[in-house]
């Protein structure tokens, strides 16, 4: 069930674009990923860290789904409200990679689920 | 603990550097006789040094070597004490059963016994003249029948042990309580109280266990020999009055029978039980050819003149003490005291006040050895189950030498077991005898047959005589262990009997086997292409993760230590269950300032901590060519009890990763409580020191 994939010519390790998110969130399996392909994937964090990447602090999340998992790379933040251990959510973006494992850069997300603090 | 302590090292700021212009010019000095190291010694320690004296070297095992005087009271205590209740121990058996024909009785059998005595001192003088580094039956039986043999000898002289050690005790509490009604409604925690003293006195070192133990010894042969010597001259002028029967407390006295049954099958019986019960007189003979390592140079000779001198004396004072008795005619009481000895000796030295006062004297004699005999089996117990645990027959913490270069880890499992046996029989020695004596039988058997192999095999000059010698001692150890085990195998009203060790001794030295089979399966997997393991290569990828779970003193030591690692990757790992402390941490560590050490989160929705520091470390590892290090911070607590205010995270955490093949587990300890020394103040002691 590969949909919403968007083809383009030269997928570096850029950013995965800063458009709106689609209303039609038909997410992937993270296992069916492909290396410099948009992709739209649902999952819950596991772990995330904040690591200093050139001279910005840069938070590395890593989100896993049954199938598998991807990291979401924000550069230039050490806190996004919402994103911590645990909250389900969904990103999207172009799926390029950071030290040396799959990876999204600055994708479009949306939180589905925020565990509570007790 | 070689190297200073302080955190900071620099070489600037050591004390014999001269600081001129910004130059440094190191004198060099001569280095300190000891590392600096000004940390103060535990509490336990401390405690330890003040009760056992100060820490032995290990070149003084030399100089703890035992002369005739000192080896003969270490050893032979045992042995001696035996005179002071088998007599006891026949009577008891012979006069419900035959009445006063009993004091007739008592010398044959004395006899009788003495004859084993002879034979297994003559046999034992070979053991130590073929074996005179380390003796005894283990040695020898392993030497001639294998391991699994030996393992049945040990464990028999083993289990004696600790039966001499209960036996000996509670027999001197009877002593103690014979001359001091009043003890007796505390005689179990007496008896314990006494193996207490003589485990100290043990663990503080064998010498000098010798010296505080050699007066009471040398005390009761005297005296002994003195009421022997007045007891010879007042029976063969007629002064000896038989003992005054005071009325009750007495075991059953046949009237009837009066040797009438002696001529019947039940008669023999009950002379062989006799003679069971007063085997007892002849266990401890082996002690010294157990510890002939423990004599002075040369040692083979010493030892056995040490046994001669120890044969001799049990000989002449079981023999007088059985000849008094048949012309005192003292009765046992059903409650143990007043002793047999103690009849005899109010006997012996009458009234007057001189009288009394020798048998105070003897009765405190008495006490003395029977619970010094116990101080034998503390000599050979430990060294025996050393032996054991040396081919890894036994937990291999008895091989090792304490604090005062004794065997302390065998001192307090023999302590412990005679203290449990004591408690179990409540410290009645009539109920500890029927156990006794079949173990030490069931070792000089084996250990003669060993010897009488021994010759056949090796056929050294009078190699025919040592035959003789330790073929009639196997033979004679093996009918007096049979007499013992069918006599006295379940005692008539008495829970235990001699069944007890047959089934123990089995179980025991199964549950050896496994043990060894155990240690055997590690050693081979341990030794296993140690080399290829050695050399394989290592893997290029180093990741150093550090456990956090809160940013405090302890994690800080962690940061100080992972930081100098310089490792491929190096993050800190915080297992977040609860969120907003999780989210605390990370703000907290932001702040830091440490841009080369990022914080990771991990989410854990089902608390198993464990398991989700697994999971990353896996991670980590999943590329097959990193190898991970887990660093735990650990509070190290001032008290013992302070531990359980805790969980114990870490080390659960490293028993888990023990299981990955490339994984690593640091323990960063944090002592609690060191208030002396305070990681702070590293600026200022630079200008300390200089």
């Amino acid at each position: 069930m590969k949909t919403n994939g968007v083809e383009t010519a030269n997928g570096f390790e850029t950013a995965g674009g800063t458009d709106t998110v689609d209303a039609a969130t038909q997410t992937v399996p993270i296992a069916d990923v492909r290396f410099r392909e948009r992709a739209n994937v649902c999952g819950r964090i596991r772990s995330l860290r904040v690591r200093p990447w050139g001279d910005s602090p840069t938070l590395e999340v890593v989100l896993v789904d049954e199938t598998g998992g991807i990291t979401l790379v924000f550069l230039a933040r050490r806190h996004l409200a919402g994103i911590r251990p645990g909250t389900i959510m969904r990103a999207e973006g172009m799926v390029g990679a950071h030290q040396r494992r799959l990876a999204m850069l600055n994708p479009v997300y949306e939180l589905h689920h925020v565990p509570a603090s007790h | 603990m070689t190297q200073t302590i302080e955190p900071d090292h620099a070489p600037a700021a050591s004390p014999n550097g001269e600081r001129a212009a910004g130059r440094v010019t190191l004198v060099p000095q001569p280095l300190p006789p000891a590392p600096q190291m000004d940390l103060p010694e535990s509490r336990s320690y401390r405690m330890k040094n003040r009760l056992l004296g100060p820490p032995l070297h290990t070149q003084q095992l030399e100089h703890e070597r035992l002369g005739i005087p000192t080896a003969l009271a270490v050893f032979s205590s045992d042995c001696i004490s035996s005179s002071a209740y088998a007599t006891e121990q026949i009577l008891r058996v012979l006069i419900p059963v035959v009445g006063v024909f009993a004091f007739s009785l008592v010398l044959p059998i004395t006899s009788a016994l003495l004859v084993v005595l002879f034979f297994l001192i003559l046999s034992y003088r070979e053991t130590i003249k073929e074996y005179p580094t380390a003796g005894g039956a283990y040695m020898v039986t392993r030497d001639n029948f294998g391991l699994l043999p030996a393992q049945v000898a040990g464990v028999s002289l083993l289990t004696d042990y600790i039966l001499t050690v209960a036996v000996s005790t509670a027999a001197g509490t009877d002593a103690l309580t014979s001359a001091v009604p009043a003890l007796a409604p505390y005689h179990v925690l007496v008896a314990l109280g006494f193996v207490g003293i003589i485990a100290f006195g043990n663990l503080r070192g064998v010498k000098e266990s010798g010296k505080l133990f050699a007066a009471p010894t040398y005390f009761f042969i005297a005296i002994m020999l003195v009421m022997l010597g007045l007891g010879a001259y007042k029976g063969l002028t007629g002064n000896l009055q038989p003992a005054a029967l005071e009325p009750g407390g007495q075991i059953n006295f046949a009237h009837d029978a009066l040797g009438a049954g002696l001529f019947f099958g039940a008669g023999l019986w009950i002379v062989l039980k006799a003679f069971a019960s007063g085997g007892a007189a002849v266990t401890g003979v082996e002690a010294i050819s157990n510890g002939v390592t423990a004599f002075r140079k040369p040692e083979w000779l010493n030892a056995r003149r040490t046994l001669l001198i120890m044969g001799a004396t049990l000989g002449v004072l079981f023999f007088g003490l059985s000849a008094l008795s048949t012309k005192v005619r003292p009765v046992p009481y059903a409650e143990g005291t007043p002793t047999v000895i103690s009849q005899v000796g109010k006997a012996v030295f009458g009234g007057g006040p001189l009288g009394h006062l020798m048998f105070f004297g003897l009765q405190a004699g008495t006490m003395l050895i029977l619970v010094l005999a116990a101080n034998t089996s503390f000599a050979d117990f430990p060294r025996l189950a050393s032996f054991h645990a040396g081919d890894s027959f036994m937990p291999k913490q008895l091989t090792k030498r304490g604090h005062r270069l004794v065997f302390s880890n065998g001192i307090i499992a023999l302590a412990v077991s005679a203290a449990v046996l004591i408690v179990i029989t409540s410290a009645k020695v009539d109920h500890l005898i029927p156990l006794y004596a079949v173990g030490v039988f069931t070792s000089f058997t084996l250990s003669q047959a060993g010897m009488a192999r021994h010759h056949v095999r090796k056929k050294e000059p009078g190699w025919r005589r040592g035959l003789f010698i330790n073929g009639t001692g196997a033979i004679l150890s093996a009918v007096v262990d049979v007499i013992i085990i069918v006599t006295k195998f379940k005692p008539a009203g008495q829970p235990l009997g001699a069944w007890v060790i047959l089934v123990l001794v089995p179980v025991m030295v199964y549950g050896l086997t496994r043990l060894n089979k155990q240690y055997e399966a590690e050693a081979k997997e341990l030794a296993a292409d140690v080399r290829a393991a050695a050399e394989a290569p290592v893997f290029h990828r180093h990741t150093v993760l550090l456990l956090v779970d809160e940013l405090d003193r302890s994690a800080a030591k962690g940061i100080q230590y992972a930081r100098s690692l310089s490792p491929d990757e190096l993050r800190a790992v915080h297992v977040a269950i609860d969120l907003d402390r999780a989210e605390h941490l990370m703000n907290d560590w932001l702040r830091l300032g440490l841009t080369r050490f990022p914080l990771e989160l991990v989410d854990c929705p089902d608390r198993r901590v464990v398991h989700s520091v697994l999971e990353v470390v896996c991670e980590a590892m999943v590329d097959g060519h990193t190898e991970v290090t887990v660093l735990v911070p650990r509070r190290e607590y001032r008290r013992f009890w302070h531990r359980f205010l805790h969980d114990r995270t870490g080390e659960a955490i490293a028993k888990a990763l023990a299981r990955l093949q490339h994984a690593n587990v640091t323990f960063v300890p944090y002592q609690l409580g060191n208030d002396v020394e305070d990681a702070i103040t590293t600026g200022s002691k630079e200008e300390t020191l200089v």
